[in-house]
């Protein structure tokens, strides 16, 4: 099992370079398709040296570096520093992620874009700009599956 | 039909030459059945001058550790190292 760890390490290691590479030329769409190499939110850690874009997973969320910042000089996570971390959709269905308010600007939904509601749903913008979604808004969503 | 056979101890089978062959040291002449099956060699023992098919039981199943769910949970923790190992290296990429 110890030579499968650091087989799996290594390759942890060389997807998340591969995606760090280019991450900064790749669509939302295209950061969620590669999640898994996209490393977790760390609350403790320096995010000032990183560059604006760079992706971090948290509550089920992958989100994009805003404001490069100590996040251990931050009270909160992603989802509550809205003007640090930038929320990332997706327009592939098959990835799309739970639902999430905007804050201002932060975080609308594009035509196109998905997301999946609590039944399982999943929703697909007709329009730029939303900030409601299908419950209150039908009109501007389709059923993507 | 007569072929020459040798058998261990218990008379089970070791060697047999095929009608007009010897087996050499320790052969005995011995009365075979119709349908012997020579890949069955230890399935026969030789019983008063003649073979007669008589199967060793069947090797019993080699026990796994645990039940299923002891195997599943021992599964279920081992990708959960690899998961956790590839996390590992996603992080040392972004450090």
């Amino acid at each position: 099992m110890g030579v499968m760890i650091d087989i799996f390490r290594s390759l942890g290691l060389s997807d998340g370079q591969a995606l760090r590479a280019e991450a900064a030329s790749l669509t939302d769409t295209q950061l969620i398709e590669r999640e898994r190499c996209i490393p977790a939110f760390d609350p403790a850690k320096d995010y000032t040296g990183l560059p604006v874009g760079t992706p971090v997973q948290d509550g089920g969320q992958v989100w994009k570096l805003l404001q490069p910042h100590n996040a251990a000089h931050y009270e909160g996570r992603p989802a509550d520093l809205r003007a640090l971390w930038g929320l990332c959709h997706t327009k592939n269905p098959a990835r799309a992620k739970p639902w999430m308010d905007a804050l201002g600007t932060s975080g609308m939904y594009m035509a196109g874009e998905c997301y999946r509601a609590d039944d399982g749903t999943v929703y697909r913008a007709l329009q730029d700009n939303l900030v409601h979604g299908a419950a209150a808004l039908p009109s501007a969503w389709e059923v993507a599956e | 039909m007569t072929s020459y056979i040798k058998t261990d101890e218990t008379g089970r089978l070791t060697a047999w030459a095929a009608p007009g062959f010897r087996c050499g040291d320790g052969e005995v002449e011995a009365v075979m059945p119709e349908d012997f099956d020579p890949g069955r060699l230890s399935d026969y023992v030789y019983q008063g001058g003649a073979v007669v098919l008589d199967p060793l039981p069947a090797p019993e199943e080699p026990e796994r550790p645990g039940n299923t769910e002891q195997r599943l949970a021992a599964v279920e923790a081992e990708l959960a190292a690899y998961k956790a190992a590839y996390e590992e290296g996603v992080r040392e990429a972004w450090a």
